[in-house]
């Protein structure tokens, strides 16, 4: 497992454009929801002097206030077009994995990074979709057959007297309800893997092979997953350190390191998940070799240059026989 | 001349002492009960005896019916007004289902041995449903003269709900308020201006809690011997019994209602309260100083506490005391030392949330959770801000008995305020509610949160069933008062609010007041007339907001045209014009008109202060009377205007919006940036997750 975390961050780190690139595309996303914000907000906010406390520590009282200012459905409407901006992010998803998929399965294809992203992201986007709602279907499905059987098994402890047991229990759902929703999701990555090397359009077996793959392979793939988890809890937990304990961002210099902080730790989470990706590719290609070569390894590589031998007119072939 | 000094000095002195006067030493002893009561927790009854002394307080009426209060039977059927009211839903807790309370009066006799049963009746002063029997009418065979007594003896059984509004069972936990016949007050001509004497005993309702007269209580409650006791007052006698039951009896005089609580797992943890150890001589001269007394009156004394806490909630044992001491000593130093020996802090049973954050006399349940023992949510200040509060009441409920019925705002509003106080000085003004990963609120953030600007169709000044919405009472009998004493005190100042709420509380300290009382005490402390204040923000409707409506600093234009002046006629271009207007700039020495109009958007009417900041010049402020709709400012200076503000110190809490009360003339973009900083980080977040799954 080890190794196969190694390759992971080494195929990250060999493409680093990759994770620059899907931080660009998400942040260019982000922004929708946030520009209108701090229009907003900078009306409201840039004129009243009581506005100045936030800079010291967050204010519920300006908060309110500025709901106050602007009525709640600023808010709602803001909340409305972040959470369409999350569906386009998660349609966009199928896009950007076969992208991914593409240039970390091809580091040697010497094509332009843009040409090999798009070219995967759009030879595989509507197979990973479909995947991706097979996956969705799956898991809302897991996750109520799961909660209804953590309710019936935690019911004495809900119900005891011991009041930790309440919480015990609420803890042990959501565990349980962590592991089964990781389970349905590194089945998704493991589905995408196959359907690119394979080049397959059956989703629903894909969907159901990489649950088959993972599960065979439970404490494998679980094993390469954690270890990005907990980087990944590291590098936000770091944050909000910093978040508590740094001087107030009074200044528009503090407020610009704070804003690279931000946009490192962002890039960071989405560098770990490029890698996770190469480490889960990478074990799926030592367990199951490729029984074929894959499509984009079939293309005939130019001859180099200097391989060419010129050549003179062709000589006239042999006397053909008449037809009799 | 020296009788005129003479009278002078008379004068002085009894002004001097209508405004220091000293802390009633007890309450005028209306009532006296002495009840036995034995818990049957098999079936979750009690089974209680209770003699009772009333003692009429009128000096003109003869009173020939009493009436009680049975608490109880609000949870009888579904017909009562308080399950009608409350649709069984009360403060976040639900009513369990079949878990219904009843209280029957089994007997009732005078001294005499008159048997009063016969002419008992349920009576609905409030609503006339007659499906409510939480307040019963007795006829006595002969009228109490004026001055007179008359004792009662009295049996009842009474049935415990499941932990419901305050009281009941959860397993083999019991808190046990509201359990006995309670009987109401009789009110003469001129109590809390009454035309005629009458009893007030209201029916109990979903939003109202209690009032009662003062007097002495003696209990012996008889329990299975496992289990742990608390009450209100003073543990006096312990006796075991040959049933495998103990009897323990409690006794407090100057009280006004009596409660108490049973349960095996209790953990007992012990403290006191010392009035030298826990004040430091720094604080008494410092509180000497604001309210002009002596030590010797603000001096405290000491208190034994006692926390009932539940066994997983140990580690937050030294919470529960401090704040505690937190009220013992902040109450005491503002309102005067607390006159009673203990202070019971009971931690209620898991699952019976029900039964916390509630008062009674020497008695106070808070409750908390397994969850706030540890980091981090162990600076959630959910335990001390219920401790504090519970505590306070023993002020303003406990000790200035005002009617919870009809003015529910003298005591939570009252202690909403006070409760915000102790906790700014206990906790520091920025995080008494909490800390939590970084992030601070307040106090004063949260009282203000619940001011709608929406919120003008209920007044403070009104009974506690009549608020519409039924939710409307909170905001009305908590937030809202607290936000009017705020803006009170930021009229009054420090010094003089302190001596208000000093001279109010040592006034009506075992009396029950009403509103106008204390209007009266702020008049006469401050020597000036508020009832205009308490018009508008106590029993009026409105809203108070003041806010900017435009703020603009530009050039002074010079004249063109045909002008008329000392020197004759002269013409003047417009290219002069603008030459000179030119030349004005580059030497400096242009003239900046700056007009500013502030709006009143609100109803209420009050005076405000508006501060204006010229550049390079130091703030300046105008008084507004706030009694326009607007007021426009007008200046001509040399210096460009660079912000303008309305109540620029924030004495008006009650403006529902501070955002609006400034403008600046150039934008700040710094707060907005900072916050979509952030908010930009939390959309990339929930995108880049969606979008990686």
């Amino acid at each position: 497992m080890t190794a196969r975390i190694k390759e992971g961050l080494q195929a990250a780190a060999r493409q680093p454009k990759l994770a620059l690139l899907i931080w660009a595309w998400y942040g260019l996303l982000a922004l929708v929801p946030a520009l209108p914000a701090w229009t907003w907000w900078n009306a409201v906010l840039g004129s009243s002097p009581e506005a100045a406390s936030v800079l010291k520590r967050f204010g519920l009282g300006v908060y309110l206030d500025l709901t106050r200012s602007e009525g709640v459905s600023g808010l709602g409407l803001l909340m409305v077009v972040t959470a369409a901006v999350g569906l386009v992010a998660i349609v966009s998803s199928a896009f950007v994995f076969g992208g991914m998929l593409e240039v970390l399965g091809n580091a040697d294809d010497r094509r332009p990074f843009m040409h090999r992203f798009h070219r995967g992201g759009g030879r595989f986007f509507w197979r990973f979709l479909r995947l991706t709602m097979v996956a969705a279907v799956c898991l809302v499905l897991a996750t109520a057959i799961v909660s209804a059987v953590m309710a019936g098994v935690t019911t004495p402890l809900r119900g005891s007297e011991w009041e930790p047991g309440g919480y015990l229990a609420g803890f042990a759902t959501v565990v349980a309800l962590a592991l089964v929703g990781a389970l349905f999701l590194l089945a998704l990555d493991y589905a995408r893997i196959r359907v690119a090397r394979d080049d397959s359009r059956r989703m629903l077996k894909a969907y159901f092979g990489g649950l088959g793959f993972v599960l065979r392979h439970l404490f494998a793939t679980y094993g390469i997953a954690i270890p990005f988890v907990v980087a990944l809890a590291a590098l936000m937990a770091a944050y909000v350190a910093y978040e508590t304990n740094a001087p107030a961002a009074g200044s528009w210099g503090a407020i610009l390191v704070l804003f690279v902080i931000q946009q490192v730790v962002v890039l960071g989470r989405v560098f770990l998940r490029v890698a996770l990706v190469g480490a889960e590719r990478s074990f799926h290609a030592a367990v199951l070799p490729s029984p074929v070569p894959a499509v984009a390894q079939a293309i005939v590589e130019p001859a180099v240059e200097g391989a060419l031998q010129p050549v003179g007119p062709a000589e006239p072939g042999p006397q053909q026989n008449p037809i009799q | 001349m020296r009788h005129t000094i003479l009278v002078a000095f008379l004068f002085l002195l009894a002004a001097f002492t209508a405004l220091a006067e000293p802390l009633p030493a007890t309450s005028d002893q209306i009532v006296q009960y002495k009840i036995s009561v034995a818990l049957d927790p098999a079936k979750h009854l009690l089974t209680g005896r209770e003699t009772l002394t009333w003692r009429n307080p009128s000096t003109t009426d003869a009173v020939s019916e009493l009436q009680f209060h049975l608490y109880l039977n609000a949870f009888k059927n579904s017909r009562s007004t308080f399950i009608k009211e409350s649709g069984g839903q009360l403060r976040g807790d639900e009513m369990a289902k079949d878990g219904w309370g009843w209280i029957d009066i089994t007997s009732m006799t005078t001294a005499s041995g008159a048997d009063l049963k016969p002419t008992l009746s349920f009576i609905q002063p409030d609503d006339g449903n007659k499906g409510d029997q939480t307040v019963v009418k007795a006829v006595l065979p002969a009228p109490v003269p004026p001055g007179g007594s008359v004792t009662l003896d009295i049996a009842f059984t009474s049935k415990l709900p499941q932990v419901f509004a305050r009281t009941g069972y959860k397993d083999d936990f019991y808190l046990v308020g509201q359990w006995f016949p309670k009987i109401g007050v009789y009110e003469p001509a001129g109590m809390r201006g009454r035309d005629t004497g009458g009893w007030n005993c209201h029916q109990f309702h979903a939003n109202s809690e209690f009032y009662a007269d003062f007097g002495s209580y003696t209990v012996e409650i008889t329990a299975p011997s496992g289990y742990i006791l608390g009450a209100t007052g003073v543990r006096t006698h312990e006796h075991t019994n040959a049933n495998g039951t103990t009897t323990y009896t409690y006794e407090q005089a100057d009280i006004h209602d009596f409660a108490w609580t049973a349960d095996p797992d209790y953990v007992v943890v012990k403290a006191k309260f010392s009035a030298d150890r826990d004040v430091t001589p720094a604080e008494y001269e410092r509180m000497a100083k604001l309210l002009g007394r002596s030590l010797d009156e603000v001096k405290l004394s000491d208190v034994d506490i006692t926390v009932l806490l539940q066994p997983a909630h140990l580690p937050q044992a030294q919470r529960h005391i401090d704040s505690a001491k937190a009220g013992l000593k902040w109450f005491g130093l503002w309102y005067g030392r607390y006159p009673y020996k203990t202070l019971t802090v009971v931690d209620p049973a898991p699952g019976a949330s029900g039964a916390g954050g509630m008062e009674y006399p020497t008695f106070i349940t808070a409750g908390t959770a397994w969850m706030f023992n540890y980091w981090p949510f162990d600076k959630i200040r959910a335990v001390e801000e219920v401790t504090v509060h519970e505590f306070g009441h023993q002020y303003w409920y406990g000790m200035v008995g005002s009617n919870e019925f009809e003015e529910a705002w003298l005591d939570e509003g009252f202690n909403t305020w006070s409760t915000g106080k102790t906790m700014v000085a206990a906790y520091g003004a920025d995080a008494t509610v909490m800390e939590f990963l970084g992030i601070k609120i307040g106090e004063q953030d949260t009282s203000r949160a619940s001011n709608d600007p929406g919120a003008r169709y209920n007044r403070i000044l009104a009974r506690a069933w009549d608020y519409t919405p039924s939710g409307a009472y909170s905001f009305y009998s908590y937030m809202k008062p607290a936000l009017v004493l705020t803006t009170l005190e930021g009229y009054l100042g420090e010094q003089t609010m302190a001596r208000v709420m000093r001279t109010y509380h040592e006034r009506w300290r075992f009396r029950h007041p009403r509103s106008e009382d204390f209007f009266a005490v702020v008049n006469e402390v401050t020597g000036q007339d508020w009832n205009w204040y308490f018009d508008q923000v106590v029993r009026g409707t409105d809203i108070v907001d003041y806010n900017i409506g435009s703020a603009t600093t530009r050039p002074v234009r010079v004249a063109q045209g045909v002008l008329d002046g000392a020197g004759g006629r002269k013409t003047v271009s417009s290219a002069e014009a603008t030459k000179q207007e030119a030349d004005a700039e580059r030497a400096g020495k242009q003239i900046f008109e700056s007009v500013v109009v502030v709006r009143r958007s609100g109803g209420v009417r009050l005076p405000v202060d508006v501060a204006f900041k010229f550049a390079g010049k130091s703030v300046e402020r105008q008084a507004w009377d706030g009694q326009a709709p607007t007021r426009t400012f007008r200046f001509e200076r040399p210096e460009k205007l660079e912000w303008v503000e309305v109540d620029p110190d924030r004495k008006i809490v009650l403006d529902v919006n501070w955002l609006n009360n400034g403008r600046r003339l150039t934008t700040d973009g710094r707060p907005a940036t900072s916050w979509a900083a952030r908010w930009l980080f939390l959309v990339q977040n929930v995108i880049t997750t969606l979008g990686l799954l």
